[in-house]
């Protein structure tokens, strides 16, 4: 009976239920529902991320096109004056080519094998060959060359070129001028395809600072149609177009600030590139370029987070490429301003730094112990005479053989850093604690970009972070620069005389064993003058889609796209 | 007549703007000429000589008196010469040109984004004053007001680009895509249609959501916090009353007698604060590679670039004195109380 009952006033619940319900309330209810199911999916979708480490992602972009993330915009398409910008650089070695390049090998440095050059072996580029007889080197053109215009490139078109990198007198009047190059009557065409250079004094730097992309020719007809009255070799035109170039790649699109395009240039004279195009977007923040190499939405990315590479090699989609090279982070100190310009302050510093500390905190294993002015991966580079391994103890006491026992009497140190480079500003955190525990004071100055480079070219600063790469793998490149009392970029103001004698003895030498052997003289000399302490050697880094293949490894750390294409 | 009068107002407002733009211009020379950093050292680099260098400071002025520099800019500038960029080595005036459309279109959408959204929900706010819905326009005002701008923007890339791949990453305009058309009016919006792209069309869309809500969210929370405002106040007075009181439908009410009234301090703000992201987009320009105006004054800040800072400075003073302008005409035209 109970039973027969409940039934009776289930039916009647259930009539009245329906009676009460409309359709409307069905429609309704039912969005609702689909809504909320849809909101649920949406966050059980976050909690699984698309591109998260464990997981890995595909490319979005077409194999026939590279897209490469990039770190700033183009500061001049003038191969003489490219110095600052990346972009530009690349831009320009991939759309020039040189007289001569170096030969391709299989490397091994710091235990990493890769392929890079050997920039003691020089090929033909523009040049099918080259002869060097006592001061002359004669390149002798291959047969129909031309720019992507279709300008013949001859034997006069070339002096013509070079007579304009003297002219305008950018980064690379210096490089052919540090060669014994020094004015434009050194360079002659002997006939249509024969072009002879003659140094004043025979040497091997010229053949290695004549492969960058700085002494790419241009076209004088180009030039001549875009010189002023006051602008004979139309360096303001050239600052914002590119010339007509000859190398593997032509300039398709270039709009400032977003994006550099490359397209394949079909009347390339060498092996035609796989890469129909390359998409360099600009992308200035670190993470964010991580990001987008992670999602697939770039194959390429260079000067990514140090910290995170160790989390990106977890990530099958991706390679992380890391190359050793010889390129110093210094903590520079002012050798006219006390205390250092006391030999004993600079040694007590070099003591204080805490190196292992900067290499695993700071970079985190991507970058080397550096312990000389020439830095591993450098011919002759020699670490033996360095003994400033980080012993407060023998800081202390060379800070008071220097006359500041404790810090007494030395003044307020200010130690200044980029604004934009978050390692220099970790490292010197670091630098700051070890020294207030000898008794320097140092308060950390961060500064944005220009005001930095005024101070540091005005000699202006006291105590900073800077970083050097040679371009050019060659002790005595290097030491010009960074060593030699006459050096524009001699920033800390360093001078030895015996130091100045080696650099003059030997930048111009043909004798590579005493070259060599010099080098390491000089390196003995400037470890135990410190006027820098060497803090490590950051490794270039490189993260590539795993489907992106055939990345060389320069010197001057300029991707080279002929070489590259996709799987 | 009144038209008359009213052209009269917009050419007096107009020459109103000289004398505006000049203290502005003369506040931004001086505050560059301060600060440390000079613009020939990046330009020169270390490797060239000193008589180079001193050549090239003549040629730029630097050498001369803080007055004739500004005199001599002024005469560059009446002959409509804003100088050259020492970062980009191109006219100021053709940078910005280059640039403005990328900015001019994010910050459109973002503003029509944060007014579609932001006047209903104020206008909703104030009718259900204290419901759900108030509680809601009130928490969009607060967060829009306090949440970091680039820290939503970063976010916003986190779970829309990074975890659920919906939308391209900070790649700039155009998004994923790899086929590029060449621009027509600058906004790419309408030059894909214009040439029938429709996939960069498609690109462009997306590459937009994510920076133009994070602007539109940010502008969304003054002009929601505004219209809440003034609806209230306008709900409660005495001819709205009347209004209903005579029967007419409410949706009349609100919309054609209360809303109007309401209108001119919402279309302050929406001025003032279209102003202000036109000339302060620089976070959301940055995190998103956006190569607009804001990232080109960033970069000019940086490398102490001179006429880049001064002729952004310019034409974003030129941009809000014109908005303001506009405000005024539209207040003078809603409003037949105000004289001119």
């Amino acid at each position: 009976m109970k039973g027969e009952r409940s039934r009776l006033e289930d039916v009647a619940a259930w009539e009245a239920f329906r009676a009460s319900v409309t359709r409307r309330d069905v429609l309704k209810y039912g969005v609702g529902a689909a809504l909320s199911f849809s909101v649920v999916d949406s966050l059980l979708a976050a909690c699984s991320p698309a591109h998260g480490t464990s997981t890995t992602s595909t490319s979005k972009t077409p194999t026939d096109t590279l897209v490469v993330a990039v770190e700033g915009d183009i500061d001049t398409f003038d191969p003489a004056f490219t110095v600052g910008s990346k972009p530009a650089q690349t831009t320009i070695q991939n759309t020039f080519d040189q007289l001569t390049q170096y030969k391709h090998a299989d490397k091994t440095v710091a235990g990493v094998n890769f392929t890079g050059v050997d920039t003691e072996q020089i090929d033909g580029m523009l040049a099918e060959s080259y002869q060097t007889s006592g001061n002359q080197v004669i390149f002798t053109l291959r047969q129909g060359l031309t720019y992507n215009d279709g300008t013949p490139i001859t034997a006069p078109v070339i002096e013509q070129g070079y007579r304009r990198i003297f002219e305008a007198q950018g980064i690379s009047y210096f490089l052919l001028s540090m060669a014994a190059v020094p004015d434009p009557s050194h360079i002659k065409a002997l006939d249509d395809r024969r072009v002879a250079i003659t140094m004043d004094a025979p040497n091997l730097l010229l053949m290695k600072n004549n492969t960058m992309h700085n002494t790419s020719a241009l076209d004088i007809k180009d030039v001549k149609a875009h010189a002023t009255s006051t602008d004979q070799w139309a360096t303001d035109y050239f600052k914002k177009n590119l010339a007509p170039g000859n190398g593997p790649f032509m300039l398709d699109e270039y709009v400032p600030g977003d994006r550099i395009v490359l397209k394949a240039n079909p009347g390339y004279y060498g092996t035609k590139p796989k890469l129909a195009k390359v998409i360099q977007k600009i992308v200035p923040d670190a993470a964010e370029r991580e990001l987008l190499i992670k999602s697939g939405e770039v194959d390429m990315i260079m000067v990514p987070p140090v910290q995170d590479l160790n989390t990106l090699k977890q990530d099958s989609s991706l390679q992380v490429l890391t190359f050793p090279n010889p390129r110093n982070l210094f903590l520079e100190m002012n050798n006219k301003m006390s205390p250092f310009d006391k030999k004993a302050a600079r040694q007590a510093v070099s003591y204080a730094v805490p190196y292992d500390n900067i290499l695993k905190d700071v970079f985190h294993g991507y970058a080397q112990a550096n312990r000389s002015i020439i830095g591993n991966g450098m011919p002759s580079s020699d670490f033996s005479t360095w003994n400033y391994n980080t012993d407060l103890k023998k800081a202390a006491d060379m800070l008071a053989s220097a006359g500041f026992a404790g810090g007494q009497g030395a003044p307020p140190i200010t130690l200044t850093v980029r604004a934009d480079w978050q390692e220099a500003e970790r490292a010197a955190v670091l630098i700051q604690a070890n020294l207030k525990q000898i008794g320097l004071n140092v308060s950390i100055q961060k500064v944005a970009f220009a005001p930095f480079n005024e101070q540091e070219q005005g000699r202006k600063l006291h105590m900073w972070i800077d970083e050097w790469l040679s371009w050019v793998n060659d002790p005595w490149y290097h030491m010009s620069w960074n060593v030699s009392s006459t050096s524009p970029t001699n920033y800390v103001s360093y001078s030895n005389p015996a130091v100045d004698a080696l650099v003059k003895q030997w930048t111009l030498s043909l004798d590579k064993a005493g070259r060599i052997q010099g080098s390491k003289d000089a390196q003995k000399l400037v470890i135990g003058d410190a006027p820098h302490a060497f803090l490590v050697g950051p490794n270039w880094n490189v993260v590539l889609r795993s489907n992106v293949k055939g990345y060389v490894y320069y010197n001057d750390e300029l991707n080279r796209y002929a070489y590259m294409y996709k799987v | 007549m009144g038209s008359t009068r009213l052209l009269l107002y917009a050419a007096r407002r107009l020459l109103f703007i000289v004398p505006v733009m000049l203290v502005a211009l003369f506040l931004v020379f001086a505050l560059t000429r301060i600060v440390p950093g000079n613009p020939i050292d990046r330009v020169a680099g270390p490797y060239i000589s000193t008589e180079r260098r001193a050549e090239l400071k003549h040629l730029a002025y630097l050498d001369r008196p803080f007055y004739e520099q500004f005199a001599l800019y002024l005469r560059d500038l009446s002959h409509g010469d804003m100088g050259t960029s020492y970062t980009t080595a191109q006219d100021v005036s053709k940078d910005l040109r280059q640039r403005f459309p990328a900015t001019f279109e994010l910050v459109t959408y973002a503003m029509l984004f944060a007014v579609l959204a932001a006047i209903p929900l104020g206008i909703a706010a104030a009718i259900k004053k204290d419901s759900w819905i108030d509680s809601v326009a009130r928490a969009v005002s607060v967060l829009g007001v306090s949440m970091p701008i680039f820290w939503l923007g970063l976010m916003l890339l986190y779970v829309f680009f990074y975890y659920l791949d919906w939308l391209p990453g900070p790649v700039g305009r155009t998004g994923s895509a790899t086929v590029f058309v060449k621009p027509i009016t600058g906004f790419f919006t309408v030059d894909s249609l214009l040439t029938g792209n429709f996939d960069l069309f498609g690109q462009v869309v997306k590459a937009l959501a994510l920076p133009c809500f994070t602007l539109g969210f940010v502008a969304m929370a003054p002009i929601a916090r505004m219209t809440r405002a003034v609806m209230v106040e306008v709900l409660q007075s005495d001819y709205i009353r009347t209004a209903r009181s005579l029967g007419l439908p409410f949706r009349v009410v609100v919309l054609r007698h209360a809303l109007k009234n309401a209108m001119i301090p919402i279309l302050t703000i929406i001025a003032a604060v279209y102003g202000y992201a036109l000339g302060g987009e620089v976070l959301v320009e940055i995190i998103f590679s956006w190569p607009g105006m804001g990232q080109y004054s960033y970069n000019a800040l940086l490398s102490s670039d001179f006429p880049a800072i001064q002729g952004f400075v310019l034409l974003v003073t030129f941009l809000y004195l014109v908005i303001y302008l506009c405000l005024d005409i539209a207040n003078a035209a809603l409003d037949p109380r105000v004289q001119y």
